[in-house]
């Protein structure tokens, strides 16, 4: 009976506590207890590199709607950084004018415009020490910051390395293979317009002529001014000159304009040929040979270096960009350079110890085609009226309520589709047990 | 251990007894033993912004642990065969786990419950009877309070802000039970019983997220009484 009456008061007590119970936080500490935050990639990381001259007097340096505070979250990165107690700052300043400099303290060397390898990143045609623009700092080189900044390229088992890259390799590549291309399609030009008008001698002239006419071709081609219909006028000029020189009639030179039309249509179809074919094999085993490359800088330059919580993003779908979608073209191409690189990532780190892979990609996908689970108003146009983000600002967007848009220019996402990111993230650290 | 081997003792005694004590009009009887919780899971989906599984419709999950407490009750009766019924119970302590896109995430809160019923019951057979199987129908109030976040929640739903809070809809339902008493001696007896509710409630996040869940929760529970 003794028993019994204690559990009563006890029962009792609990209704009267009940009655003035109330909600709390719980525990709010991470099972990991981190001691620093290290992230390398591009934009997506980067929390303002080039917060500098130019750039920080308009009030920008993040790729996104910079927020009127610099201290504000606004980057995937910041976010999780402070869920776990710490910040992310960026570990360079410079670029746009200002030389280059570590910043003390800071673990955040994600450039914008920067690719795996390569140090001609995007808006950086010099490369190495270029800091007219955007330093783009490949990987690698971020990599050889932290060492020189950490004293040692080790990392220690309280560290939380978050790796982002790729994308610019896809805008380095697509840029390479439109160069490419209008390559191939201007000499399929000069091919066919002089094929056609040596075909306008007699025969017992073409080979003379198609010295003259070749040369004048590629004489005119090669002046930065040229353009076809001087081309074709060089050609047509150089057809006759032969002839009358040469005591011949040449019938292609009356025909000149046909003929530059018919020519202006080879190159045409060269040029699409060579980037559906051979440039997109090139563009795409590039892709996959930096995300090759980025799974051995992970593996050899981080992981084997010690650190034990890494969590490498692979590419956002870069196909469902307003930069992408608005060249139809080559919107699948794009999106076969992703898939290349993601898988090649992810093959590369496949069991790889301590390392998580967030899929960004099919994330980026789930957003586009279910916005409202996201709470998107709009995944399809920027909401920056400026061209790039960098310096965009709460002064230089569209009209309208753009806070749930998910993109704030052609390629970045707003400040809240980073805050679903590192949500993101975050569900995988937890899954983890990182979190 | 204590309190097993007076149990057995009871019920080794009460086999060998003959006589019993009925359960009839104006008798009153206290029991206590222990009841489990046992909500049903996972929840829906969580309001946007929700995670999902890509390519699919699931969402950002939760599901509910059992519970199991102290737990009795009092019991009037007011026939030989009609009583009302008082169950009584510490706190249930529901822990909040991660499903659906979450699954796996571990635990993103905890709850504490007190559903207070008050049962009207019938019992079978005569009021003497050794055995007497019941059913009954309770107007419940499932109270839910000190409710905890934690911070995979802060970090699912307000990453690097304030921490996430949130609070479940506390409701009026009904439970209906079955249960059964095996008289132990001329006092004392032993009590079974299972109820299941239909128990729909609405969990409110301080980010303004809601998830609704059919928690539905099965209760079943022993306890040893006393008849006076």
């Amino acid at each position: 009976m003794n028993y019994f009456k204690a559990s009563w008061a006890a029962m009792g007590a609990a209704l009267l506590v009940a009655a003035c119970g109330g909600g709390g936080d719980g525990n709010q500490t991470p099972r990991v207890a981190f001691t620093s935050m290290v992230s390398f990639g591009d934009s997506l990381s980067d929390v303002g590199t080039y917060r500098v001259g130019p750039i920080a007097a308009a009030g920008g340096g993040r790729f996104t709607v910079n927020p009127g505070v610099v201290t504000t979250p606004t980057i995937w990165t910041e976010y999780v950084a402070l869920q776990i107690g710490l910040t992310s700052c960026a570990a360079r300043s410079g670029g746009f004018g200002s030389a280059e400099k570590p910043v003390s303290g800071c673990r955040n060397y994600a450039q914008g415009g920067a690719r795996v390898q390569n140090p001609k990143g995007v808006g950086n045609s010099v490369g190495v020490g270029f800091i007219a623009g955007p330093l783009t700092e490949p990987v690698v080189t971020q990599l050889a910051n932290y060492a020189a900044d950490n004293g040692s390229e080790n990392f220690t088992d309280k560290q939380l390395v978050t790796v982002l890259a790729g994308a610019n390799d896809i805008f380095g590549l697509t840029d390479q293979l439109k160069l490419d291309a209008t390559a191939a399609g201007n000499a399929a030009f000069a091919q066919s317009l002089v094929g056609q008008f040596v075909a306008g001698a007699p025969a017992a002239n073409q080979a003379a002529a198609l010295g003259a006419i070749g040369l004048a071709v590629q004489t005119e081609a090669a002046k930065p001014a040229a353009t076809a219909t001087s081309i074709v006028g060089a050609a047509a000029l150089a057809a006759g000159t032969h002839a009358a020189m040469n005591g011949y009639s040449n019938s292609a030179v009356a025909n000149a304009a046909a003929i530059g039309a018919a020519a202006g249509a080879a190159a045409v179809t060269a040029g699409n040929t060579y980037a559906a074919t051979t440039g997109a094999g090139i563009a795409v085993a590039g892709m996959a040979t930096a995300g090759t490359t980025l799974a051995g800088y992970v593996r050899d330059k981080i992981v084997a270096k010690g650190a034990k919580y890494v969590a490498v993003s692979n590419l956002p779908d870069v196909s469902l960009t307003p930069s992408a979608a608005s060249d139809p073209s080559t919107q699948p191409l794009v999106k076969a350079m992703t898939v290349a690189f993601n898988k090649a990532l992810q093959d590369g780190l496949a069991s790889t110890p301590g390392v998580i892979m967030i899929d960004a990609f099919a994330n980026l996908q789930d957003q586009v085609a279910n916005p409202a689970r996201y709470n998107l108003t709009n995944v399809t146009t920027p909401s920056c009226a400026i061209a790039s983000s960098l310096t965009c600002t709460s002064a230089t967007l569209i009209a309208g309520d753009t806070s749930r848009y998910l993109f704030a220019d052609g390629v970045h996402p707003t400040p809240y589709v980073h805050k679903l990111q590192a949500q993101l993230v975050a569900t995988y650290l937890a899954k983890a047990g990182w979190l | 251990m204590k309190y097993q081997l007076k149990f057995i003792a009871v019920a080794a005694a009460a086999l060998m007894a003959g006589s019993v004590c009925a359960q009839s009009a104006g008798t009153w009887m206290v029991r206590g033993g222990a009841t489990t919780v046992a909500p049903v899971g996972p929840s829906e989906n969580l309001s946007a912004p929700s995670l999902y599984i890509p390519g699919t419709s699931t969402g950002s999950q939760t599901t509910s642990a059992s519970s199991t407490q102290l737990a009795g009750g009092i019991t009037y009766m007011l026939t030989n065969n009609v009583s009302l019924d008082l169950p009584l119970a510490l706190p249930f302590h529901h822990k909040l786990y991660g499903a659906g896109a979450l699954e796996g995430i571990g635990q993103i809160g905890e709850v504490q419950a007190l559903p207070m019923t008050l049962f009207v019951q019938y019992r079978f057979l005569e009021a003497n009877a050794k055995f007497r199987p019941y059913v009954g129908l309770g107007a419940t109030y499932a109270y839910f309070f000190n409710e905890q976040g934690s911070g995979v929640l802060t970090a699912l739903t307000n990453p690097g802000g304030a921490p996430t809070k949130l609070s479940v809809d506390s409701k009026f339902i009904l439970t209906p039970e079955i249960g059964a008493t095996l008289a132990l001696d001329s006092q004392w007896f032993l009590d079974v019983f299972y109820s299941k509710a239909r128990l729909k409630t609405k969990t409110t996040l301080s980010t303004g997220q809601t998830v609704d869940a059919a928690l539905d929760p099965a209760s079943y529970g022993i306890a040893i009484g006393y008849k006076f």
